[in-house]
């Protein structure tokens, strides 16, 4: 599955596009490397690739920009490398569409585990079905039933909500308004603790230890993450 | 050397948040003995001081005329006293005056109203009437003015405190405000130049234990991709180090300041060793040196390299190749030599002459102009700190008219007092 898989790697710093070149290469992906998001894009029109990693402070066009260029023709995973203070532009490039972020510095194995995770799910795409099983989880929307290592879990219809978008965004990194946007069906507030609130009730019926979630795991100061287990 | 002062500090000035504002403050603040001049000035002002200050000034009336009384006439008597009261009137208002006009009144009295050689307080001779009321009509209208005066004098004293108050601190605000802005773009060139190259090395030195771990290349290719990222591990571990020799080397700099030090320097030797040393970023230029064979000056011929060095390395990086750069070296004047660096580049515009020395104005020097000089690093900064430590100065200009490009120029004082001049070069008498 991997071999022929094109990435399109940008950042400025030539020494880092290298790294992730080489590396990548080695395990048999097809990398092209631009140092800018304009010159990105040209390759993403020409080459077709089938997952972007980009850089957020770039010259001439930074990866928001970017971001937003490739998510208005194409699906594919957006993979965002920033540093630990653009906490707001991260928010931002999440919700233009990137689909997960590594701060640097990051390691090779953490960045190729999630371009792996970002490949499956566009391979994998659920579809808007009935029935999503994935991981622990299996989820019957006509049912309105769910079961986490086939034990059943009684949820209320906004717990039940929430879980089905989760699992159909597993993996990716989700932001306090997305989350209120696609339950609450409001995108114009910005309110966090609601979002929290329900997180926390739907965390005490699914996690085996609330204090230290596995599945439903928070992304400091950006949403959250729902990783489904193996 | 001022300029090139102010830059270094700023790095220091920025740790210790609010040691400039003493400096800022300084210059508004009074010296002790002008306010302790004004302590005295209040002091005696006071109203309970005008009383034996009026008695004290018709006794000096009686003890200066008091001698050849019977040839004073009583205008000459009267005059005197009427300047004593408004002298009074005039430094402590209404009421010691009166104090003053009454003693008048009285002494003129005693000397110059029947009978003669004592007081009759009978007033009813003209001559006390209109004396008596003169000297108070005196002291009402002058006390008055003199009282206006002082409340206006007062006001405008509030005034100016108010006035000098809101400017202090104003430009403490504005000095917290810099030193905040100083430290957070300090803050941000750090960790980006730290934080860059470490996170070259972290990716690298992790992609080599996953291509271990995971055997996914055939050998030869995973050893092709092993040698390549242990090579950027070593060269970006090289930038860290160079990054952060640059800081210690601006922090040298700081502490040794005023230390100066200097040998008799063939100047065409230690342009050699700046050239060689930025050899591979002047490899697509012209390079063009124009310097006496036998050019010596009492310099540091470190600081002339280093410094000299940091210039030809800008040159080279901002100036397209193919292009020719310049140096000058000339002695100006009798106690200074010049050194200029010329480039065919885009030069520097105006607006940002100053600010390309401070390394910590980079984010702003971004915003205004293109990409390629907001990637000037700590060499400038460096530069000038080294030139103000030899005493000298480092600034930018244009070229000569209708000629492109920017001219970096230093100039260093000779060294020592006694025959270091430089012995080659005439000195061209300007």
């Amino acid at each position: 599955m991997i071999s022929g898989t094109k990435i399109l790697v940008v950042d400025d710093e030539p020494q880092i596009t290298e790294v992730l070149r080489t590396s990548f290469a080695a395990h048999g992906y097809e990398v092209q490397v631009a140092d800018d998001g304009k010159i990105a894009l040209e390759i993403f029109w020409r080459w077709r690739p089938d997952l972007v990693i980009t850089d957020l402070s770039m010259p001439n066009m930074g990866g928001l920009a970017l971001c937003q260029e490739v998510r208005s023709a194409s699906d594919i995973p957006i993979i965002v490398l920033s540093v630990r203070d653009q906490e707001a532009t991260k928010v931002q490039i999440l919700e233009s569409g990137a689909d997960d972020y590594v701060t640097k510095p990051f390691g090779m194995d953490e960045l190729l585990a999630r371009v792996r995770s970002a490949l499956r799910r566009t391979s994998t795409m659920p579809l808007p079905s009935e029935v999503v099983e994935l991981g622990d989880f299996l989820l019957d929307a006509a049912a309105h039933r769910v079961k986490i290592k086939g034990a059943q879990v009684h949820l209320t219809p906004k717990e039940f909500d929430l879980l089905s978008y989760l699992l159909r965004h597993a993996g990716r990194v989700l932001t306090h308004k997305m989350l209120l946007a696609a339950v609450w069906g409001r995108s114009f507030a910005d309110e966090p603790d609601t979002v929290r609130v329900l997180v926390r009730q739907l965390r005490r019926k699914i996690e085996p230890d609330p204090a230290i979630p596995t599945y439903l795991q928070t992304e400091p100061s950006i949403g959250y993450r729902f990783e489904p287990g193996k | 050397m001022s300029s090139g002062n102010k830059t270094t500090n700023l790095l220091y000035e920025s740790h210790k948040t609010g040691a400039c504002f003493q400096t800022a403050g300084s210059d508004i603040h009074e010296a002790p003995s002008v306010r302790f001049g004004r302590t005295i000035r209040q002091y005696l002002r006071r109203e309970i001081v005008g009383y034996p200050a009026s008695a004290l000034g018709v006794l000096a009336v009686a003890f200066i005329l008091g001698p050849s009384y019977p040839n004073v006439r009583v205008l000459t008597a009267a005059n005197s006293l009427l300047v004593v009261v408004l002298l009074v009137a005039l430094a402590w208002g209404m009421r010691p005056a009166f104090l003053a006009s009454f003693l008048a009144a009285a002494y003129l009295n005693y000397y110059y109203v029947p009978p003669i050689g004592r007081f009759d307080f009978h007033i009813d001779g003209a001559e006390d009437v209109v004396g008596l009321a003169t000297f108070m009509v005196t002291s009402i209208a002058v006390g008055q003015l003199s009282l206006r005066m002082r409340r206006r004098a007062e006001e405008n004293r509030k005034l100016y405190d108010q006035l000098r108050a809101t400017f202090e601190q104003t430009s403490q605000i504005e000095a917290i405000k810099r030193s905040e802005r100083l430290k957070s773009a300090l803050l941000d060139t750090v960790t980006h130049d730290l934080r860059t190259p470490l996170t070259s090395i972290k990716a690298a030195a992790t992609a080599i234990i996953d291509i271990r771990e995971t055997r996914l290349a055939s050998p030869e290719n995973a050893r092709a991709a092993e040698d390549n990222l242990l090579g950027i591990v070593v060269q970006q571990s090289d930038r860290l180090n160079h990054f952060i020799e640059g800081m210690i080397e601006l922090a040298t700099i700081e502490a040794g300041e005023g230390k100066r030090t200097a040998e008799v320097t063939a100047m065409d030797e230690a342009i050699g060793a700046a050239l060689a040393r930025a050899g591979d970023v002047l490899r697509g230029h012209k390079v063009i040196v124009e310097c006496q064979d036998d050019f010596m000056a009492a310099v540091n011929a470190k600081a002339v390299t280093q410094v000299l060095f940091s210039l030809l390395e800008n040159a080279g990086k901002y100036s397209p190749p193919g292009t020719t750069i310049r140096v000058i070296a000339e002695s100006n004047g009798e106690n200074d030599i010049q050194i200029a660096v010329e480039d065919e580049g885009a030069g520097i515009p105006p607006a940002i002459r100053e600010a390309i020395f401070d390394k910590f104005f980079r984010g702003d020097a971004a915003k205004e102009c293109d990409a390629q000089i907001s990637g000037l690093g700590l060499g400038l900064a460096i530069a000038r700190g080294i030139v103000a430590g030899q005493g000298g100065q480092l600034w930018v200009e244009g070229r000569k008219r209708g000629e492109n490009g920017a001219r970096f120029v230093f100039a260093l004082p000779l060294q020592g007092r006694d025959g270091l001049r430089p012995t080659g070069a005439e000195v061209p008498s300007k």
